[in-house]
Order: C-alpha cells, then structure tokens, then sequence
C-alpha cells in the first residue's frame, strides 16, 4: 500500500513543484502519465526515499517514509522497494549474478542464488547469468534491471521510463513481464512514464 | 558479495588505471625496505666479527683501510709491518693487552683470502674445528666452513695459491709448494668461514728467496741418507719434511726483520693507559692505530648520507604514489557515480560507500607493498649472490624485518589517506541528482 499525500518539492531557485495525491493499494498496478519537465522523476524519487518532499507525507504500509531518519530509509528502502530506472544501470565490474546478489546483500539479505536464477529465468535472461551487464542488449538489461528490483520481494516497486530506450516488441515483453513478476509477489507497482504505448495496458493512471 | 569483495572486483576490472598507482606504491615501498634490508645485515655482518677486538696495529694509511682489511678482510692491506716493530705488542704479560695476534695477508686461492695467524685467531672468533685439526706447520691450513663448501675441498686436498687478493690465475705461485688442507672450521658466521688460515712463517716461504728452503731440503737428504733408509722411505719422508720437520718457532723467536700485515689486540681493560696506548702508537711510531667500532661507525655514518638520500627519494616515490592513488580513485568517481548511487537506491549507507573507496584505497596500497616486499627480497638476493662473489660475505634476501611490518602499517595509513577524500566525496553525493541525469 502507497499513499502520497500534499505532496510539494522545490529545487533551490526554482518554483515549487505540487504533486497530486496519490494511493495504491497493495498489489495494484499504476501509471503516472505525465509529459517532460512536470517532474515525474521528483515524484518518483520522492516516493522510493532518495528525496525529502518539502512538506507532505509518505506511507508505504505501515511506515511514513518521509518521517524516517536517513540510515533507517536506506534499510526500509532496501527491502521494501524496488526501482527499475530509465536506463538500466549496472556496477560494472560484476556480472549478471552479482549484481543481482549484491541487491540482496545491499538490502541485508542472504544472498540466494536459487531465487535470483529463478527470476532471470522469469525474465527470460537465465542464460545471461554470467554475463557482463554491458554485453546485453537494452532489453535484456532492462529486463536484469526488473529482476533485480523485484529479487527482494519488495512491497513496491517504482518504474521511472522503464520503456523508453526500448522498441515496440521489447517495451510490450518488458511490461508484460514487469507486471506479471510485480502481481507474483503482489508487489504495488507503480510506472512513471509519458510513454503513450503502455496507456492500454495499465487501466490505473493518475495525470501528472 | 561483501564490500571487500565488491572494491577487490572494482580494483581488477580497471586494471590499467591502477597499475600505475601499484608500481609506484611498490617502487617505493621497495626501495625503503632493500634500504632496511641492507643496512640490518650490513650491521649485522659487521658486528658480528668485531669479535672484542679494540684496537688493530698496522702500517700507516687509512685506519678505515685498516679495519676493513684486518678485521673484514674486503679491502687491500695499508702495507706491512716489521715484526720488531710488533714484538712489544706480542710479549707474554704485557699489563694491558690480553692477545695480540698477528694476520699476514697478500694472498689468495680462487678469490678465498688466504691468512697467516696463529691459533689465537680461532678463540677470538669463538670458532670451533669442524673436522681435521688447527694448521701447525707451515703449508698447512685450516679453512672456513664456505671455503669448504663453495670450493668443494676436503682434508688432505692441496692447492696452489696465488698473489695477491683477487681471484688471479696469472699470479699463481707455481714455484713454491703446495698448500695442504688439514682443518674445516665449524660455520660461525663470522669472517672466518670465508678465510683460509695457515702460519705467518708460510708468507715468508712464499715470498722470499728458496735458498733457505733448499738449504733444509738438501740437509734432510743428507741426514735420511746417513740413516740408512730405503728409497721408497726417503721419499715419503721428503714430502712430509718438506717444509721442516718442526713446527714453527714463535713469531717472538723469529728474525725480527721479517714483516706482517697487522696485528689484532685485545685488551684486558678498557682502561686510561688501554686507550692511550692508540694515541702513542699513532703519535710516536711509525705504525698506525685504529680501533674497529670507531671505524665501522664512520663507516656506517658515511653510509648513512647516501641511505638518507636514497630514504627521502624512496619516501617521495611513495608519496607520489599516495597521490597517484587519490587520482586514480577520485578520477574512477565521475565513471562510477551512477553505480554508486544505484547502490544507494538499493539500500546501501553512506558508511557503507565510505567504506567501499577506502578498501579500494587498501587493496592498492597492500598489493603494492607486497609487490614491493616481493622486489626488494629478490633484489637483496641478487644483490647477496654479487656480494657473495665479490667480498665473500653471506647476505640473504629471505631475511623478514620487523620495521617491514612497521612499513605495512605505515603503506595501510597512505592507502586510507589517499582513499579519504575519494571516500567521503562518493558517500556525500546526492543520490536523487545522480540517478535523475542518467
């Protein structure tokens, strides 16, 4: 469960940035349309904990986020949401595997190699285990940035763009996997996007 | 995958950006512990054979030429000295001198110094016989135990010797008889495994005129013959008497105009008149004084100049090397920061980034120091193989100091340093602003 409620932000200089309240129920899947610059990365930013809103609050389940000190953040961020960003980064000096069992450690999880060769293989990117990140296509790495999102059974999981470097065949694949991985775990997904594409296949949506 | 692991992987998939950081780090790290190295074993070989002695008499010259040659057997002999001259230094009961043992030097086989002493030498050094006896006739010696071995010879093995102290077979002394192995000394780790020690009188033989030598060689005939023996015995006993049937007189009962090359003294006392006595020899003979600690130490002051010179170049190299680090790492940032804030995003602290750049800073440091441990023990080793040709002293490069581990902590402190500013620069930065520019 997400609620989102008065939210505001502004960066230093600039004017104030008002966001439209919002509430996901556990397991329900979301889109967040909004065009360049009406600042959808903020939200979303603001949402997974990388941001302090300048008044407003945040619920995730039971916990204000907004209200958590920074070392506690980084802990609830770790475990309860994943992020799956426009381009899908990688640390570069460690493969596939590691890097998605360096999210597991990250979140202070064992780090389970059945589950991670589990969800690549969800993923159809099993075969990529070994490989170096920056071998795979666009689509194979957005779809390793996906497994690692959700390698943690996190309560949500944020998508910022996740389809915009990808064609029409990957973007369909990817966010059919993305929401049928984030509905496996009953994970609350939320996309920010102004992809007109994926309006057809996600029914929720709130107009930035 | 801990963080260990992680900036070990980090290290290894920029291999070329850290070489040069870890060449340097080990270029200096190994410079300083050669430098530690030589310097310990250096002293070590040198204190090891001042063997009590507190003064060495000899010709005028350098007293550091002196020393070196008397005691440490690396240098050429100021010249000789007449044994009327010595002969106060030698008489029984003298008040201040415990023993005054004489060395007659000038000669050599295959690069081994060849010594004419009397036993004394043996008990100055502690050194025990090994297998054989102690040298009693002229022609006869006793030989160190690295004689022994690098040179393969065994009891009752002769040899020609030749003039000399370098390994010269145009100076061989062919003319004269051979010398004949009769004593290995156990090793000591003193000068002496590297000496081969005969008596003073053979020098004499050597070097002089045979006339005497035949003279006794024609008498033994005469007085064999009168006996009556057969010729096969006359023969054994020829060989055997070569040299005289007794074993040589006294050096104190010896023609006073005969020379050696020093003499070793030993005091029963550091006493006034004891320390005087360099002072009166120096001022009113025309033989020269030196006491071996006073020398070695000017010596090792003198190296000193050039150590402190090679430390500071050693120190700057590792300091340049520090800076290389902090470069290497703080230039490996602006590539990484995306990465870093990703790991942010995915739960990672701030102390934990901290401590991600710091390893790395670590892991660089450490490797270059071994590297550097690794270089400086096989150059000492190489260095000890050419030391042991050249001055036949024993170095070793497997030899482990404790300022090494001082040098680890101190290589540790620049790895952290280096790494600190790198390390707080990548735990500060703002997650959102990197993650947002992509």
């Amino acid at each position: 469960m997400l609620i989102a409620r008065d939210l505001t932000f502004s960066y230093t200089g600039e004017k104030r940035l008002k966001f439209p309240d919002i509430e996901c129920k556990t397991g329900e899947q979301w889109l967040l349309i909004g065009q360049s610059g009406s600042g959808k990365t903020t939200l979303l930013h603001l949402l997974a904990g990388l941001r302090t809103p300048k008044s407003g609050s945040i619920k995730i389940n039971d916990t204000v986020i907004s209200q958590l000190p920074s070392s506690a953040l980084d802990n609830f961020r770790g475990k309860n949401i994943g992020i799956i960003f426009q381009q899908a980064h990688f640390v570069q000096s460690l493969n596939v595997e590691e890097n998605l069992a360096l999210a597991q450690r990250l979140a202070g999880m064992k780090i389970d190699r059945t589950r991670i060769r589990t969800m690549l293989e969800h993923l159809n990117v099993g075969h990529k285990l070994k490989s170096n990140p920056n071998q795979l296509s666009a689509g194979e790495q957005q779809r390793v940035a996906i497994a690692r999102a959700l390698v943690n059974n996190p309560a949500i999981v944020l998508a910022d763009e996740p389809t915009s470097a990808l064609d029409d065949q990957n973007t369909e694949q990817v966010i059919k996997l993305l929401k049928e991985q984030a509905a496996l775990t009953n994970a609350t997904l939320l996309i920010v996007t102004h992809d007109n594409r994926l309006k057809s296949i996600i029914e929720k949506q709130i107009e930035l | 995958m801990n963080w260990l692991q992680l900036s070990w992987k980090n290290i290894i998939s920029r291999p070329l950006s850290m070489l040069l950081s870890i060449v340097l780090f080990a270029l200096g790290v190994g410079l300083i512990s050669i430098l530690f190295l030589l310097d310990h074993q250096l002293q070590q070989n040198f204190e090891k054979n001042l063997a009590g002695v507190d003064l060495v008499v000899g010709a005028k010259g350098s007293p550091l030429q002196l020393i070196l040659c008397s005691m440490y057997h690396i240098d050429a002999p100021t010249g000789n000295i007449a044994l009327k001259d010595a002969r106060p230094f030698m008489v029984k009961n003298h008040p201040l001198i415990e023993k005054a043992i004489p060395l007659s030097m000038g000669d050599s086989y295959k690069g081994y110094r060849i010594v004419g002493t009397t036993k004394d030498l043996l008990s100055l050094y502690n050194a025990k016989i090994a297998t054989g006896k102690v040298w009693k006739f002229n022609f006869e010696t006793t030989i160190g135990a690295a004689v022994a071995k690098e040179l393969n010879l065994k009891i009752g093995d002769q040899f020609q010797s030749s003039h000399g102290l370098t390994n010269d077979e145009m100076h061989m002394h062919d003319d004269v008889e051979a010398f004949k192995v009769v004593g290995i000394l156990e090793p000591s780790g003193t000068v002496l495994d590297q000496l081969i020690l005969t008596t003073p009188q053979t020098f004499w033989l050597i070097h002089e005129e045979h006339d005497h030598d035949h003279e006794e060689h024609d008498h033994d005939h005469s007085a064999h013959n009168h006996d009556g023996h057969n010729h096969e015995d006359h023969d054994h006993d020829h060989s055997d008497h070569d040299h005289g049937p007794a074993a040589p007189k006294s050096l104190l009962d010896e023609d006073q105009d005969k020379q050696i090359t020093s003499l070793l003294i030993r005091f029963k006392g550091r006493n006034f008149q004891s320390l005087n006595m360099q002072r009166n020899i120096n001022e009113n003979t025309d033989l020269q004084a030196a006491t071996p600690a006073i020398e070695i130490n000017r010596l090792f002051s003198l190296m000193d100049t050039g150590q402190q010179a090679l430390r500071t170049l050693a120190i700057v190299i590792i300091f340049v090397s520090g800076l290389s680090i902090f470069i290497s790492l703080f230039s490996s940032l602006r590539e990484r920061k995306y990465e870093l804030a990703l790991m942010r995003s995915m739960g990672a602290k701030p102390a934990g980034i901290f401590t991600l750049i710091i390893l790395e800073g670590l892991i660089l440091a450490s490797i270059g120091f071994f590297i550097g441990i690794l270089l400086s023990h096989g150059g000492m080793q190489l260095l000890a193989n050419m030391i042991k040709d050249a001055y036949r002293y024993s170095f070793t490069g497997w030899q482990f100091l404790k300022e090494e581990a001082y040098l680890l902590i101190g290589a540790l402190f620049i790895g952290v340093v280096a790494a600190i500013i790198p390390a707080i620069q990548a735990s500060k930065t703002d997650i959102s602003e990197t993650l947002a520019k992509g």
